[in-house]
């Protein structure tokens, strides 16, 4: 099979690794201020100002159905577009951003994943690196159950 | 090859451009057209619409669209003749023309025809369009096509062509003989009607009238009596060759057709024969085309892509946003220098915001026209009679907004013609006019435009609204509602009055569509209707989508910004007595008004200390408290769109960049208000 190379962002959640394509991601941020908005779904955090864009923050722990999250320096917001589209912005926190990495798609093994209490629970596989399985997260489906 | 291929890049972008400005032209066209119908006589608009036509003709040919340039061409000699007083406007005319528009836009859209079907369509209205210009009027000048033979082999003939009185009888069109001339080359037509008969003898399908034809054409003799084989029964041709070459360029011949002409004399061979070509036929011929290339050039606007101009209000939002923050350091820094330049940046900010703004709005005027057409052709093919009146045109609005306005608008014109106005005799009966009248009304209030539609039909029932209401369970049975909530029924998703669906409304899009557009430029409707008197539908709309004076104010810790055009009145907590908390009404100079504790709907910690403060906003009718922790002051604010994520949240409109880089929501209020208070009558 032809390599099919694509780059990878991989980040912590719960001390586990997983993974959003690059080509999506517009900014890593510092978790810090943001500004919460009322009656929104729970994980829905608020929304942070980004270059006079508003853009919402949405708790990927809470939505993966991490118990204890725990806000460290490490945190960070992962900035995603899922069609490139300034409206469409969204950010994710995250437990701490790992690297950034390339990889052949072939490579990729099915996700071994038995739907735990999470609301994402779709993946569009996992690939051994290092010590680590990294998860790679379908960003579509991601942004779906925030616009649901 | 690269210039080649820069070129074609070139021209396209001109085609573009011209199909842009074609659409303003027919825009034109068509305003002018329904002012044309009210007023056949006015000068002012009849030469209006000739420039329209010319300049369609002109830049078709330039850019490529030869049939639309031909088509338009013969209907431009219809108004050239009116224009002259030679051809009176009549309805005819009129709604010719409104066809012509719609085929014309077809032609933009498709460009040149290809379709043989298509193309003969072409030939057919061509030839309607003729028939008008010609019947009324004794003599037709057609000039040239643009392929006009003029090499020296082509020669001069006479054609006497006099049909019989029987030719109409069997369908033949004696102008599409001819226009079958004219496409062989250049042509001239003396029509006689010398022997048409006094009315009372007038046989309305006899024809009376004959025909001369200087034909200049390289074709033969057996070809042109080729045009006539299959009238050859039905009248006499002579076909006389006078000389070789053009002999319609040659001075004396035009002179002695014109007598012709004027005299109603026929021509006669030995008039012509023996007169010279003349040989300086191509200089004349460009004269006389660099005369109708020659035409009036103003340039009092300029076109811009909206894309810039989104772009430029963009930016200047950033601006304001920047200059607030600037402002903030400035007098925390306290240095008078800086202080003084902060001032002047925010003096001129303020202009260029109000500029820029300024530069996105358009008149409403530009939308109106599709409404006037759709009246007039809904109502024609109802069987209906309907004025449609229209009040503030120039009113100008952000074209964001007009463009989400153009839909439902049309949506609610279609509702007043299709179910709204009755029929004729339907009126009659119920002592009306039989004319009825859709008033189509914009005016601004504060800092909002109000637009109106008022017609004067059969109005909508209340009860029948309540019952449709119970029985698709949106309501229940046992709540009163005033007459303004049961209008507002109408809006809720799933409900239509009509029961079959028509052929014209009804295509599934209920007014609760109507109301989510209008919603989602931060705009309301409702609806008033009186039965037997007729319906109003009003819309209140923003002028500008990003940019509103508020009130900011604080809930638990975070900050909000109420639009100051709600906002009636502020009341420190001490002024207010609470009614039951339980009933959220309150007491205010000895009048009870409802009440929205924010901390509550926001889902916040409940605190009541007594420093709160309520904020009576405007509701529809009514006034409506708002209970907030704090008022922090007024404040102009930049609105932003919360993006694709926080659409959901319906009681927030927006956000805004405070000038120290901190956001405060704004809040819609009318949403706030009207989910609150559907929440008392849903059932579920």
């Amino acid at each position: 099979m032809k390599e099919q190379m694509t780059s990878l962002i991989s980040f912590y959640i719960n001390k586990e690794v997983f993974a959003f394509d690059t080509l999506k991601v517009r900014n890593i941020l510092e978790f810090g201020q943001y500004t919460n908005v009322p009656n929104v779904k729970e994980y829905l955090l608020g929304v942070i100002n980004l270059h006079g864009n508003i853009i919402p923050i949405a708790d990927l722990r809470v939505m993966m159905g991490v118990d204890v999250i725990e806000n460290t320096q490490d945190t960070a917001i992962i900035v995603v577009s899922d069609d490139g589209k300034t409206d469409s912005l969204i950010g994710f926190v995250v437990d701490g951003v790992k690297e950034v990495f390339d990889m052949d798609l072939a490579a990729l093994q099915e996700s071994v994943f038995n739907g735990n209490s999470g609301l994402i629970n779709t993946f569009i596989g996992s690939v051994y690196r290092g010590e680590d399985f990294i998860h790679v997260i379908d960003l579509v489906e991601c942004v779906q159950e925030v616009e649901k | 090859m690269f210039v080649y291929l820069m070129l074609e890049a070139m021209i396209d972008k001109f085609k573009v451009k011209f199909v842009e400005e074609s659409l303003d032209n027919i825009n034109d066209l068509e305003e002018a057209l329904l002012l044309l119908e009210k007023d056949t006589k006015n000068h002012e608009i009849i030469e209006r619409i000739f420039r329209a036509m010319h300049s369609l003709k002109g830049g078709g040919a330039m850019f490529g669209f030869n049939d639309l340039s031909e088509f338009t061409h013969h209907l431009e000699t219809i108004f050239d003749l009116v224009r002259n007083d030679k051809l009176q406007v009549d309805n005819t005319i009129i709604s010719l023309t409104f066809e012509a528009i719609d085929h014309i836009k077809h032609l933009l859209d498709r460009g040149d025809l290809v379709d043989p079907e298509e193309i003969k369509e072409q030939k057919d209205f061509i030839a309607r369009v003729q028939l008008v210009s010609e019947t009324n009027q004794e003599i037709t000048k057609v000039a040239e096509l643009p392929n006009v033979i003029t090499d020296d082999g082509s020669n001069t003939f006479l054609i006497n062509f006099k049909p019989n009185e029987e030719i109409l009888r069997n369908g033949t069109n004696p102008f599409y003989l001819l226009d079958d001339l004219h496409a062989m080359g250049n042509a001239q037509v003396l029509a006689f009607s010398s022997k048409v008969p006094g009315l009372e003898e007038l046989d309305p399908i006899g024809n009376y009238v004959e025909w001369q034809i200087v034909l200049n054409t390289s074709e033969s003799v057996n070809d042109i009596k080729d045009v006539f084989i299959f009238v050859e029964d039905e009248c006499s041709i002579d076909i006389t060759k006078l000389s070789a070459g053009n002999l319609l360029e040659n001075e004396d011949v035009k002179l002695i057709i014109s007598e012709a002409i004027d005299q109603q004399k026929p021509l006669l061979v030995d008039q012509l024969k023996g007169l010279s070509v003349p040989k300086n036929t191509e200089f004349t011929k460009s004269e006389s085309k660099k005369k109708v290339q020659l035409k009036e050039h103003k340039i009092s606007s300029i076109r811009v892509s909206s894309t810039k101009i989104d772009e430029l209000v963009n930016l200047v939002s950033e601006l304001v946003t920047i200059q607030a923050q600037l402002n903030l350091y400035a007098e925390k820094d306290g240095n008078a220098g800086i202080l003084s330049l902060a001032e002047n940046i925010q003096k001129l900010s303020r202009q260029l915001r109000d500029n820029a703004f300024e530069i996105s709005l358009i008149p409403l005027q530009s939308e109106l026209m599709r409404f006037q057409r759709l009246v007039r052709d809904l109502s024609k093919e109802l069987g209906k009679d309907i004025d449609f009146i229209i009040e503030g045109g120039d009113i100008e609005l952000d074209k964001n907004i007009i463009e989400h306005l153009t839909d439902p608008l049309l949506h609610i014109i279609r509702n007043s013609v299709d179910h709204g106005v009755e029929l004729p005799a339907e009126r009659i009966k119920a002592g009306k006019s039989p004319k009825g009248t859709i008033i189509f009304k914009a005016f601004y209030s504060g800092a909002s435009v109000i637009v109106k539609v008022l017609d004067d039909g059969r109005g909508i029932n209340p009860d029948q609204i309540v019952k449709k209401a119970i029985a698709k369970g949106l309501i229940d049975k046992n709540v009163e509602l005033s007459k303004k909530e049961i209008f507002d029924l109408v809006f809720l998703s799933g409900f239509s009055t009509k029961e079959q669906v028509s052929d014209v409304s009804g295509r599934g899009v209920g007014m609760d569509v109507v109301k989510k557009k209008i919603g989602e430029i931060r705009g309301e409707v409702s609806l008033d209707s009186e039965v037997g008197k007729g319906t109003t539908l009003t819309l209140e709309l923003p002028l500008t989508l990003s940019i509103i004076d508020g009130l900011l104010v604080k809930v638990a810790n975070n900050q909000y910004v109420i639009p100051i055009a709600n906002i009636e009145k502020i009341h420190a907590m001490d002024s207010v007595k609470f009614g039951s908390t339980f009933n959220h009404v309150v007491t205010i100079e000895e009048k009870q008004f409802p009440y929205i504790d924010l901390r509550e709907t926001f889902n916040e910690t409940a605190k009541k200390d007594g420093s709160e403060q309520l904020i009576l906003v405007k509701y529809e009718d009514r006034k409506v408290g708002l209970m907030v922790d704090q008022v922090i002051g007024e404040y102009q604010t930049v609105v932003k769109a919360m993006g694709r994520f926080l659409k959901k949240q319906e009681t927030i409109s927006g956000a805004s960049i405070m000038g120290d880089g901190t956001i405060s929501m704004v809040i819609d209020t009318n949403r706030l208000i009207h989910l609150n208070a559907m929440k008392k009558y849903r059932t579920s």
